[in-house]
């Protein structure tokens, strides 16, 4: 199994056979396309939810994964297996969407819907807090779920990308610090102060 | 008092906010296309760097080659500088000995016998002078033979 346990037990890593992903990677070394189906068929979820919570955009998030898998197609025999190839993949991604997230001034490009005021939301929160778990997530699709966005889009894009690939992807200290190339160190304080960022942006609707 | 959502609460619904199984298959082709263009191009190029390789360096071979041959060959230069081709040792040789058999057995040669040696068209030049001593039956006859302007491969008779 190439997934891991970090210190506080979150179970992280998408492959279930290590084997599996090995002779994948090495059948698309050799110019097997198919294989390299298989590996986007695995990832391409989970890629692409890292860099949609990234960049806020759809059409972004479609584009960047979509260069995402190109390039690591294009680099496979740069990758030196020495790391896990989500890790690798994951490096690919976030880079990407880091410098398109630089160009581009994404904190300035998102937008969201000036109409929904507070009124709705509240709304949202009486919906959640009067029924069960599912209608949460049904409720919070909607301007909740956009007022979570915009206080994403407050953070700074490394502060943002730590805490999509550890509260949405479910990467670890050890993974981030691997993808994001800081040490584990930098991964748990830039954690701790983006999450103290979105409680204090989200106070009003927040527990 | 009504519980509000958490900040995990609002993180779990991030998780569900994912596209369709259309859109993934429409990102498949896409980036299967792409990557197969990539192959292609990488290959092109590949290709093109080799043609590059293989019909430079030759060319350059072959020109430096046939420079220096063009400078070694006394023909090519005699024919650059307007000077009709020199026959070859052989035929000179050849053309020497037809003359040496003519003149053998002949004491003094006249315009016929130059006109005749004239026509061997491997001599580049043959001349004929007559001397008459004035006043006197005395006289003698003048040939001058010069088988090439080369300087390798000229000779001059006199007789």
């Amino acid at each position: 199994m190439e997934s891991s346990v970090s210190s506080n037990t979150r179970v992280v890593g998408a492959d279930n056979s290590k084997e599996d992903v090995i002779s994948l990677v090495q059948r698309a070394k050799s110019g097997d396309l198919s294989a390299f189906d298989s590996l986007m068929v695995r990832y391409r979820q989970r890629l692409y939810a890292v860099i949609y919570n990234m960049t806020m955009n759809a059409e972004d998030a479609a584009d960047l994964t979509q260069e995402s898998f190109v390039k690591a197609f294009r680099s496979l025999s740069k990758f030196k297996e020495k790391s896990s190839f989500y890790t690798w993949l994951y490096r690919i991604g976030v880079n990407l969407t880091l410098t398109y997230l630089k160009k581009r001034k994404i904190r300035q490009f998102f937008s969201f819907d000036q109409a929904s005021d507070d009124g709705g939301i509240n709304k949202d929160l009486e919906a959640i807090s009067s029924t069960s778990s599912t209608s949460v997530k049904k409720a919070l699709n909607n301007e909740l779920h956009e007022k979570l966005n915009e206080a994403l889009s407050k953070l700074s894009d490394k502060h943002r990308t730590i805490v999509v690939l550890f509260e949405i992807d479910g990467l670890g200290h050890k993974e981030i610090a691997k993808v994001m190339n800081c040490t584990e160190g930098t991964v748990r304080s830039r954690l701790f102060y983006a999450k103290q960022q979105l409680q204090s942006y989200l106070s009003e609707y927040l527990n | 008092m009504k519980d509000k959502p958490t900040l995990d609460d609002l993180f779990e619904s991030k998780k569900l906010d994912l596209p369709d199984e259309e859109f993934w298959n429409g990102f498949q082709d896409r980036v299967k296309g792409r990557a197969i263009a990539s192959l292609g191009e990488r290959s092109k190029s590949a290709r093109l760097r080799k043609v590059g390789l293989y019909a430079t360096l030759p060319a350059l071979v072959l020109t430096f080659v046939g420079l220096g041959l063009i400078e070694s060959d006394p023909t090519r230069s005699s024919e650059l500088s307007g000077v009709s081709p020199v026959p070859s040792v052989t035929e000179a040789d050849t053309s020497f000995s037809q003359l040496a058999s003519l003149l053998e057995g002949e004491g003094t040669y006249d315009r016929e016998s130059v006109v005749q040696l004239a026509s061997l068209n491997s001599f580049d030049s043959f001349a004929n002078s007559s001397v008459q001593l004035a006043g006197g039956d005395s006289s003698f006859n003048h040939h001058s033979l010069s088988l090439s302007r080369n300087p390798i491969h000229s000779a001059q008779y006199t007789f």
